[in-house]
């Protein structure tokens, strides 16, 4: 009985190339021993360049020499895969050969052969004994398909025509884990690569904002030294106030919430969220609140709790550096808006490594009026009433705290970022040396696989 | 309040040919400042112009009229009008125009809380004319009283700059 042979490079993998095609080779030779009645290294090489005609009897010493199949195996090259395969088409049928994908290469033909020829070498790769009973059966019925029906549902493919890509993704299966970790490589070297530039930037942000901050902070406190006489008085009044009235009297509370526009800057926002909640829920609904929200990342985490008590939000605060004059339209928002009391909550920026949320009240214009008789020592020079002073002291603190405020959290958002992508780009940095772990590992595996594939094989032909 | 102080701000800071940290002088903060000499600070939102500074005398535009402190004055709250903050320190003279903001004679220091200021010299008087012109203009094109007020302030702004400039 004659066969006609194809030659088919499925698998060639660059310097693994020349021991797999041997051992298929020698497969083959074993499998088929029966029906190829003669496999000289002649015609072993007429094979390799799809000739077809009369198999000579197998002999395994003689594999193939290394010039003989250099140009299948330059082509094979081209297909980016590795290992040699050989289908065995019975007569009659055109010989083909096949690209990994399926395509054909030389023109169309069966599968069924090649799919043999794969359970073939499974078989004699797991077991020697499942080869030897390939060829056995193979050289007992004299038909190529029959005998290969177990072997084939013994690794999952059905009998006969399967797809040409499924066959495909059999041979590159044991590739497939080695390709998934090597993309999943790329992608954290990549993230990697983002975090560090984000890291720059916010270094290069931090730097500029920080010295701003750093300008405006006497500012504030001169502002604020003259109101802390009244800080500590407050707090005397509202203690004894909260004791003789526990419901608060016609206070009406407004908190300003500063976050950032931007996220990927760690924790800053959330402490932000999670201090108003608190401060929400020590309230426990006695006084009535309003949110003002400045900066757009408090409006997702706020909206679900308190929608209801977010009075307005304002976004792109920090585009661009903040001034006084742009404070001051904040501030005139929040003026129109009729509340006793105001509270400031935003990061204070303590260092690169640290930023704390405060809650910040500024004392209201009614409580400043009514307890003016602390700033009893101080002449008030205006051409207006002592009222209307106070009114307009109380709108530039209010302003001045607020400006520091935003100042305040800005730096803050751009330390916290700073710091929260260099952690990012250290982690990207240990996850890629991980994974370049597992790639060698499942590469090694992958060749340990195939080696002890040829050694069975070989140890099954003996 | 606000918007005064916003749109003289910003006119202030039109006419202000450099910035004002140009001729910032910045102390040492000193750990005591004699008696006989006015613990100073100068500041701004964007910044000190003086901070801890010993001097002399210092005279603010109070709404009221021009106001000397000197050393041991009376803890006092003066709102400022646009004008011109003088700095005396060891003889010398140093002028500032101010656009809005409040002063603080506080028992043991002085703080001028200004929203913005500069050098005089880095007045620009051609932009300072401009200014009365473009303020005039807005002043009768002004339709209703937000837009009268705005224009208002803005004109006695770069009044104040011209003056401020014509008198040094």
């Amino acid at each position: 009985m004659q066969y006609r042979c194809t030659v088919q490079y499925i698998w060639l993998q660059f310097c693994e190339v020349w021991p797999m095609c041997h051992t298929v080779w020698g497969l083959v030779t074993t499998a088929f021993q029966t029906p190829c009645k003669s496999l000289t290294v002649a015609s072993s090489i007429a094979l390799a360049r799809r000739c077809s005609g009369p198999l000579p009897a197998p002999s395994l010493g003689h594999l193939l020499p290394r010039p003989a199949i250099a140009p299948e195996r330059r082509s094979a090259r081209r297909l980016n895969h590795g290992c040699l395969l050989i289908a065995v088409t019975p007569p009659g049928h055109p010989g083909e050969l096949r690209s990994p994908s399926g395509c054909s290469l030389y023109g169309p033909g069966t599968m069924t052969s090649r799919v043999a020829l794969k359970v073939a070498m499974r078989a004699a790769g797991n077991s020697p004994g499942a080869a030897g009973a390939l060829g056995a059966s193979l050289s007992g019925r004299g038909s190529l398909w029959a005998p290969v029906a177990p072997a084939m549902a013994s690794v999952g493919t059905s009998r006969g025509q399967s797809s040409p890509t499924a066959v495909a993704m059999e041979e590159q299966v044991r590739w497939v884990n080695l390709k998934v970790v090597r993309e999943r490589m790329k992608t954290v070297s990549n993230i990697g690569k983002i975090c560090k530039a984000m890291k720059l930037v916010a270094a290069a942000k931090l730097r500029g904002v920080q010295s701003l901050q750093q300008a405006s902070r006497p500012f504030a406190v001169g502002m604020g030294d003259f109101f802390s006489k009244m800080d500590e008085l407050e707090a005397a009044t509202t203690a004894e106030a909260s004791k003789k009235d526990p419901t608060g009297d016609k206070k009406k509370q407004l908190i300003i919430a500063v976050t950032s526009d931007r996220g990927l800057c760690g924790g800053v926002n959330a402490v932000i969220v999670k201090e108003v909640k608190l401060m929400m829920a020590e309230d426990e609904g006695r006084t009535p609140t309003g949110i003002m929200l400045v900066g757009d990342k408090g409006r997702e985490p706020m909206r679900r709790v308190h929608g209801d008590e977010i009075v307005v939000s304002f976004k792109d605060v920090f585009k661009a550096p903040v001034t006084f004059p742009q404070v001051c339209m904040i501030a005139e928002d929040v003026l129109s808006r009729s509340y006793t009391d105001v509270i400031l909550v935003y990061n204070r920026f303590k260092s690169a490594m640290e930023q704390e949320p405060v809650r910040k009240p500024i004392v209201g214009l009614s409580t400043l009026l009514e307890s003016a008789s602390v700033f009893d020592e101080y002449e008030f020079d205006s051409d207006m009433d002592s009222a209307q002073v106070f009114v307009d002291l109380f709108e530039f603190q209010l302003a001045t705290q607020l400006y520091n405020a935003l100042l305040e959290n800005a730096t803050s958002e751009q330390a916290a970022r700073m710091s929260a992508m260099d952690n990012a780009s250290r982690n990207s940095t240990d996850m890629h040396a991980k994974l370049a772990l597992t790639a060698n590992r499942v590469r090694q595996a992958g060749i340990t696989t195939e080696l002890s594939e040829i050694v069975a094989g070989a140890a099954s032909v003996s | 309040m606000l918007r005064q102080v916003a749109i003289r701000a910003s006119a202030a800071a039109r006419s202000a040919a450099g910035p004002a940290a140009a001729a910032q002088r910045r102390h040492l903060a000193e750990a005591a400042v004699a008696a006989d000499k006015l613990h100073f600070n100068f500041l701004l939102p964007g910044g000190a112009i003086q901070k801890d500074a010993a001097v002399d005398m210092v005279l603010v535009p109070a709404s009221s009229g021009v106001m000397g402190i000197l050393p041991r004055h009376a803890p006092t709250v003066a709102q400022l009008r646009p004008g011109v903050v003088e700095v005396h320190a060891d003889g010398a003279k140093e002028k500032y125009f101010v656009s809005s903001g409040f002063a603080f004679v506080h028992k043991e220091r002085t703080d001028v809380c200004a929203v913005a200021a500069a050098p005089l010299a880095d007045l620009d008087a051609a932009a300072v004319t401009q200014g009365v012109a473009d303020a005039q203009a807005a002043m009768a094109a002004a339709k209703n009283d937000t837009e009268k007020a705005e224009a208002q302030i803005g004109l006695d702004t770069y009044t104040a700059m011209r003056s401020a400039l014509a008198m040094a």
